[in-house]
């Protein structure tokens, strides 16, 4: 991280004394201006009742963000698509790339690209969903274009339980504003879309093997949980999972994720949830690579997915990865299974035109769109 | 010594002959042949042939693009289908006529039907080229007329006045809604005896707007020097004075967002409709590896228009979603006012070649009102009504000056036309 010169740091201060502040954790004067200004926002908004004075809470405010923590932390949400999502400390922040990849998912889906399914009673399952935000941006733009979205049914699933606390509300805050909407606008047509995100719901359950678990645990498993709800089969999984690798967690991922967002959340080999040692996760990834992905400490969850989606005759998949090579990797893991009739590597804006100065993906697979690669999409 | 002497050239030709003037006159109206011509005939059939090939394509497939298509086309292919017919019919009478075998009964009605059919020939051959030629840009439009005094003084102003009453009561006869935008009275210092009423009509300006779909091309043929030949009102010695008006007839362009119908981004022809291929999104992501590695609240949205080049970057809102969203809003705003600024310049043009710098003075009129003669003469069409009353009031006999010159303007775009089509091969 190159440093701050003086000169640049006062001449942020002659534009305002708290840029200085900011501009640890923004590193460039635009971005840490504009962060400003939405801190002041939103001090200025929501203090009028129990402090009187927004100023202390700003200097509050930019004091915190100086440390790193990051804003939707502080301002407590973060857009997703069209969607604020509600966020806080031990939930990861939803990510725009994410965004980008769903809404194009719902794109494609709509335009029958995945085979023939029907929209207008879809199931969706979303492992590892975190706030919530992949369901409820996917409900909203599946709902929207189908003629009765009533039977249209997501679920997600998370081991923690601070993230289902998010899940919940996220939804309840949604399902509030479409109440309102409804009250206004035409009813009819809103019904089908309010009763489908009433039938959303978000389950705690794990998602890791059992054998490779930790003995103490009492979250359920995930296929057993499902069993129990009575409905063992989905047609569509989308998950983001833990994808960094320790090593990537400690090099090349930011310092305000590192410190702030969980890390449950992020590296799949944390100590606490399955593996005591690491010749103990060699032996796991090496168990079930069969020799031909070559998989990494970052891989870990996308074989269980995979075996998942078997069991849960899923027909279309969607994984969010970190890098072009991770795709690959999972990418060859998938075409192992030779259970899948197609996959698709999609890039940040799976939408826009390559630019070119991307790197080239091992294996002949299809690259969509711009940027660093970011999802493996496979259909049967 | 005995070389040939220098002979002056022109005493050469002089002697010789070969300079004499050949007295022609020629003619300066476009005769109306009734012979379709042959550039035109080729394009009428190449349109012809597509239109049933696509009418075919539909049968198997809907497509709204075809059936749009065959929409626009089918006009010439009805025209070109009933200009085969007729020519059918009349080689056919003219075969049987020159057949010795037919008798006398038939050969008899046969040459009574050879008229009939050469008039239906006729009328197919003039309904095709009016159905080849292309409508004018700016036809559908209501229009604006400005006329303004040109040569002439005083004279002048007074005419200017009587042109645009004249204009006046021809909307009102055909109940079309005009509105006069903007009158400047010219102050006429030299009025005679009874002049105060003169100089009530005496106008340094006046725009009138008639507010009826397809105004502009039914008008547009008033455009040009108006001269008017006549003892002025502020004359004292009798003398026939020769003045001339300006008159200039502008498409006059809706305004947006006054009218109550909302701007529609999907119609191509709006200047709203901005072609997603053409606007280059940028999106300003975190430099390295992104995803779950950063937690960048950068939501900066850059669309770059790549034709004209226009810019507009957005980052206000926290939400990318929003920030795309305005700056679409944007972007179709300042592309709504290029192309506006466009268009006006375009119809800038349009002013200019109608009156340029050099073109008002008394020879390059377009019209004459001769009082003396109670004759009106339209110059391009040749065309002269012998009741000047009638066309002053805007009554019959200017609508019958107005439909020769739309017949003129009309032949000139065929003469362009097949200029262009031979100028192709």
């Amino acid at each position: 991280m190159p440093r701050l010169t003086p000169s640049f740091l006062r001449r942020a201060e002659k534009i305002n004394p708290l840029l200085p502040l900011l501009l640890r954790a923004c590193r460039d004067l635009r971005s840490a201006q504009n962060e400003l200004r939405w801190l002041t926002e939103y001090a200025r908004g929501c203090n009028s009742g129990a402090h009187p004075r927004w100023k202390p809470l700003l200097l509050d405010l930019c004091k915190h963000r100086s440390q790193g923590v990051p804003l939707q932390y502080l301002l407590g949400s973060e857009y997703f698509g069209e969607l604020e999502i509600r966020c806080g400390p031990g939930v990861l922040i939803p990510r725009q790339e994410t965004a980008s990849s769903v809404s194009y998912l719902a794109s494609r889906l709509r335009q029958g690209d995945f085979g023939d399914l029907n929209l207008n009673r879809l199931r969706v399952i979303d492992v590892c969903t975190g706030t919530g935000c992949i369901p409820l941006l996917l409900h909203r733009l599946l709902s929207r274009c189908c003629h009765d979205s009533s039977s249209l049914r997501l679920l997600g699933v998370d081991v923690s339980p601070i993230a289902l606390h998010y899940a919940t509300l996220n939804r309840q805050l949604l399902l509030d504003s479409l109440l309102d909407e409804s009250r206004t606008m035409a009813p009819l047509r809103l019904d089908g879309i309010i009763s489908s995100l009433l039938s959303m719901s978000f389950i705690q359950a794990d998602v890791l093997p059992s054998s490779v678990q930790s003995q103490r645990s009492t979250i359920p498993q995930l296929l057993p949980a499902l069993r129990h709800l009575g409905e063992p089969s989905w047609d569509v999984l989308i998950s983001n999972p833990p994808y960094i690798s320790s090593r990537a967690f400690a090099t090349t991922t930011s310092r305000s994720v590192r410190k702030f967002e969980p890390r449950v959340a992020l590296v799949p080999s944390t100590t606490n949830t399955c593996f005591r040692s690491k010749p103990e996760l060699r032996e796991y990834l090496h168990h079930v690579n069969q020799g031909v992905a070559k998989l990494e400490e970052g891989d870990l969850f996308y074989p269980r997915l995979l075996d998942l989606a078997d069991e849960m005759s899923v027909k279309v998949c969607l994984f969010e990865v970190a890098d072009l090579s991770q795709a690959s990797r999972v990418s060859l893991l998938i075409r192992s299974r030779e259970k899948w009739k197609s996959v698709e590597m999609w890039r940040d804006e799976p939408t826009l035109p390559p630019d070119g100065d991307g790197q080239e993906p091992k294996g002949s697979f299809r690259v969509l769109g711009r940027g660093c690669g970011r999802s493996v999409v496979c259909w049967r | 010594m005995f070389g040939a002497p220098w002979v002056c050239r022109r005493c050469l030709f002089c002697a010789t002959g070969l300079m004499r003037r050949r007295n022609l006159r020629f003619q300066s109206t476009a005769a109306s042949d009734e012979i379709v011509s042959p550039a035109l005939l080729g394009r009428a059939r190449s349109v012809s042939a597509e239109h049933s090939r696509l009418t075919q394509e539909l049968a198997e497939s809907f497509n709204t693009k075809t059936a749009r298509r065959i929409g626009e086309i089918s006009s010439v292919a009805n025209a070109f289908a009933d200009w085969e017919k007729a020519t059918d019919s009349l080689t056919e009478l003219h075969s049987l006529l020159a057949d010795p075998t037919t008798d006398a009964e038939l050969r008899s009605l046969a040459s009574s039907d050879v008229d009939s059919a050469q008039t239906a020939l006729r009328a197919a051959g003039s309904a095709l080229t009016t159905a080849l030629v292309p409508a004018h840009p700016f036809a559908s439009l209501p229009c604006l007329i400005e006329v303004r005094p040109a040569a002439g003084g005083s004279e002048a102003a007074l005419f200017a006045g009587e042109l645009v009453r004249m204009y006046m009561a021809l909307s009102n006869r055909l109940g079309w809604p005009a509105a006069l935008l903007s009158v400047t009275h010219a102050d006429v210092s030299t009025t005679g005896g009874g002049g105060s009423d003169d100089a009530a009509g005496a106008l340094a300006e006046a725009v009138l707007e008639i507010k009826r779909a397809g105004a502009y091309d039914a008008l547009r043929g008033e455009a040009g020097v108006h001269r008017v030949q006549r003892v002025p009102a502020t004359e004292k010695n009798g003398r026939v004075h020769t003045s001339t008006a300006t008159v200039m007839v502008l498409p006059s362009f809706p305004e947006h967002g006054t009218g109550n119908d909302e701007v529609n981004f999907e119609d191509p022809n709006s200047d709203y409709y901005v072609d997603p291929r053409e606007v280059r999104v940028d999106i300003m992501r975190a430099r390295g590896a992104g995803g779950q590695h950063v937690n960048t609240t950068d939501s900066a949205v850059r669309l770059t228009h790549e034709p004209t080049g226009i810019v507009v970057s957005m980052q206000d809102a926290r939400s990318q979603h929003r920030n795309r969203e305005k700056a679409w809003h944007i972007l179709r705003g300042r592309l709504a006012a290029a192309r506006r600024e466009a268009r006006e310049e375009e119809a800038l043009r349009l002013r200019r070649s109608v009156v340029g710098v050099a073109k008002t003075g008394r020879n390059d009129k377009v019209r004459t009102y001769n009082y003396g003669q109670r004759r009106v003469t339209d110059h391009r069409s040749g065309f002269t009504v012998h009741d000047l009353d009638g066309v002053i009031e805007g009554g019959e006999a200017l609508q019958r000056v107005m439909e020769s010159v739309k017949a003129w303007l009309m032949d000139q775009e065929i003469k362009a036309m097949v200029s262009e089509e031979e100028a192709k091969k």
